[in-house]
């Protein structure tokens, strides 16, 4: 079975578990959060290698991208409380 | 505006094991004037926090349903990944024990300004999680700052009623919600695996 992936930088609804590792596609970003053991068994195998499958197509975006020194963020902006 | 979750320890175990990939979207049931988009989070640092917990989800359709807009608030990244998600463990760490609880999340916009992000989605001040124990019908909530460095309150239901407005569990009586109860203490994932669980 080809393991699920995401398009990095592409969209912003895909989502991934892999154990308790979350990853989440951004425009600005890919956040990986949580906590992953790769252990050394058939299933480890199988988590690192959809981790790096993954890893693998950041880092080629990335290289084909003309990058900023640093992603800027939006700033917000001030309403009045309307729940008040 | 809150979620209402019945969590029992079946549905929970019937939720390990849910399909691993997920889409964050627009909730097409709320007017396009009123409703979240996904470019309203774009770039703006936060994260897109549930407010009922994918992994309380016991289902395909309610595991999709849970990645809608209508179920995020703009939560601070350190907040959600850390002592948010201890909270939202120790709920489930509780059902698993009692075998039921009733949840209801939500967030709380206090203050007379609030900050928005993507011009459209306000950012909640606080966020709560109370619980209600049908079986020693006792209740009690969880109370946090959308903050990075927030740690954890536990109040009475009476007590976040005052501060939210909201009616939380209506039919439970006012001497339950005023006694409030012991919630267990959050516990990070680190200090969740050096236990054993």
């Amino acid at each position: 079975m080809a393991k699920e992936s995401i398009n990095p930088f592409q969209n912003e609804s895909e989502t991934l578990q892999i154990g308790d590792l979350t990853i989440e596609n951004r425009f600005d970003q890919v956040s990986f959060f949580g906590s992953l053991d790769i252990t050394r068994d058939k299933m480890g195998l199988g988590n690192a290698r959809q981790l790096k499958g993954i890893l693998d197509l950041v880092v080629v975006k990335l290289e084909g991208d003309d990058l900023p020194d640093q992603v800027t963020i939006e700033p917000t902006d001030t309403v009045k409380n309307p729940f008040n | 505006m809150y979620a209402a979750e019945h969590l029992t320890r079946d549905r929970l175990m019937q939720g390990k094991g849910l399909k691993r990939k997920n889409q964050f979207h627009p909730d097409e049931h709320i007017p396009a004037s009123d409703r979240a988009e996904l470019h309203h989070y774009a770039r703006s640092g936060y994260d897109r926090g549930h407010v009922a917990p994918s992994a309380d989800m016991f289902d395909e359709q309610s595991q999709h349903e849970c990645f809608s807009l209508a179920n995020m608030v703009p939560q601070v990244p350190e907040n959600n990944r850390g002592p948010w998600e201890g909270i939202e463990s120790a709920v489930r760490k509780m059902t698993e024990k009692e075998g039921e609880l009733y949840v209801v999340t939500g967030p709380i916009f206090q203050g007379e300004n609030l900050q928005r992000i993507g011009g459209a989605v306000m950012i909640p001040t606080r966020l709560f999680k109370a619980v209600y124990n049908p079986q020693s019908h006792e209740a009690g909530a969880y109370l946090i700052d959308n903050a990075a460095d927030a740690q954890p309150q536990r109040v009475s239901i009476a007590e976040l009623e005052n501060l939210t407005g909201i009616s939380i569990f209506p039919s439970v009586s006012d001497d339950i919600k005023a006694k409030g109860m012991e919630l267990p203490e959050p516990k990070s994932y680190k200090e969740r695996k050096s236990q054993g669980n």
